[in-house]
């Protein structure tokens, strides 16, 4: 428990007291500004995989063969993108479950750069079948990322949702490692999602506006033929040093939010709210 | 804002913030156009930009450009976030399709840039943290390498090759299916 909210302040002293390019500051104009030479390495180590990740898979791949640092940057890439598609693996990386009723996922996702929403893994082909039964989904999440406006990891979510046709019940559990970040200030720009003719009920824990969250909940909001309750609820659920993530919950701009969104929609979105102090597991198993 | 203004405009014109680069030149810009960088934003809602907000990463002749960037994008945030409550939802569609097309006219002519201008505007746009002017720019960049074989990209940017002919072959393994 102490490893970790040192882990946590450790994370926040870093996302505060360094402005993005403090290390750029010290490799400004090198090499590259005699408009000859231009080295990956020259630009800020958090911009190189954003760069690789504008190309297709192939000729990001391909960029490896250049030099040394080009294949680093490669596999360094390569392996957030794998880590962007963890929710998918539900979904193709587990054995027909045709029966199952009732799920439930933990999933962590580790992330230092940012990822767009181009990016968002998608599979190609459906799973047939696997999830024709599933009617109560159960997502845990824990999002490890400097910068949670920037991270677009579950709006794979909007997608998946079509591999479970019968789902009446969705339940997100969201934890940010960053105890204190902004809300999102742009409109929800729904994702690619099918339309969903069951989803009745979707309640989110940790829900904090940010730009994936917004975005998923749009999807949904627009898709959802069938909705009856969508519930959001700004307080982290996930048993996990709830104390210190739930300190500084921007609320008056969550309600804003949740109510600009419900007139857009013509849906009502409920902000839960529970006690603030007694963020404790027998809470947590109460919502879950 | 350069456009002739209405009562909105003339509130935000009202909020001036004062940035200075690190050649110690002053630009004059508006709050909205500011705020496109998040960093000044937060700087703004922590209420530290009395006396200007010096920017020692950034030169007057990058900050120009940034400020060339911001001031044609706030308008289209500005539609973004604030409602559309006074256009029917088909009008204000028609509205931002032709304005999201000068938008790109503009960013093309934008990034018309030697290389050395390109990078400092990457670095400008990751310090002051403009999403929209990071990707733009960074997708120039990635522009450059597409299409194009590890030896051109090596010929291009004056990059030398130190893989060893083992470390090639395996490269060549791993990711086959990218050279197929």
């Amino acid at each position: 428990m102490e490893s970790l909210s040192m882990l946590q302040q450790q994370q926040q002293r870093r996302m505060e007291g360094e402005p993005a390019s403090k290390r750029s500051r010290l490799e400004h104009h090198r090499g590259f500004s005699d408009g000859s030479s231009f080295h990956m390495e020259d630009l800020p180590e958090e911009i190189q995989p954003l760069v690789l990740s504008l190309l297709s898979l192939k000729e990001a791949a391909s960029t490896s063969l250049v030099s040394k640092n080009w294949r680093k940057l490669w596999t360094r890439t390569w392996l957030e993108e794998d880590n962007n598609k963890v929710l998918g693996h539900v979904f193709h990386g587990i054995p027909s479950i045709s029966a199952v009723k009732v799920l439930h996922v933990h999933a962590s996702m580790h992330t230092n750069y940012p990822v767009w929403s181009s990016q968002v893994h998608t599979l190609t082909t459906r799973p047939a079948c696997m999830f024709l039964n599933l009617r109560h989904l159960t997502y845990e999440i824990l999002f490890f990322t400097k910068a949670p406006n920037r991270y677009s990891g579950i709006l794979q979510l909007s997608q998946y949702l079509a591999f479970a046709p019968q789902l009446e019940t969705l339940e997100l559990h969201m934890l940010y490692h960053v105890s204190v970040s902004r809300c999102w200030h742009g409109e929800g720009v729904s994702y690619s999602m099918h339309r969903h003719d069951h989803l009745k009920t979707v309640y989110m824990s940790g829900f904090r506006c940010y730009r994936a969250q917004v975005e998923l909940l749009c999807s949904i909001l627009e898709m959802g033929a069938v909705l009856e309750q969508v519930t959001i609820e700004p307080m982290v659920r996930i048993p996990y040093s709830c104390d210190l993530l739930n300190l500084g919950i921007p609320r008056d701009k969550i309600y804003e939010w949740a109510h600009r969104t419900s007139e857009r929609f013509g849906k009502v979105i409920t902000v839960a709210e529970r006690p603030e102090q007694r963020c404790s597991y027998a809470i947590s198993v109460e919502c879950l | 804002m350069a456009s002739a203004g209405s009562g909105d405009e003339k509130a935000a014109a009202a909020a001036m913030i004062t940035l200075i680069s690190s050649d110690n030149e002053k630009f004059e810009v508006t709050e909205a156009t500011a705020t496109l960088s998040q960093t000044i934003r937060h700087m703004i809602e922590d209420g530290c930009t009395d006396g200007g907000v010096p920017l020692p990463n950034v030169t007057s002749k990058i900050l120009a450009r940034v400020i060339e960037y911001c001031k044609k994008h706030a308008t289209a945030a500005a539609g973004e976030e604030g409602s559309s409550s006074s256009f029917s939802d088909a009008a204000f569609l028609e509205v931002d399709r032709a304005f999201l097309e000068e938008l790109e006219e503009f960013d093309d002519a934008f990034l018309e840039v030697d290389r050395a201008t390109l990078f400092d505007l990457i670095l400008a746009a990751n310090y002051l943290d403009i999403k929209g002017l990071l990707n733009l720019t960074c997708q120039k960049v990635a522009d450059s390498v597409k299409g194009k074989t590890p030896e051109q990209i090596r010929e291009m940017y004056n990059i030398v090759n130190d893989l060893t002919p083992e470390e090639e072959a395996e490269i060549r393994r791993e990711t086959q299916w990218a050279f197929e």
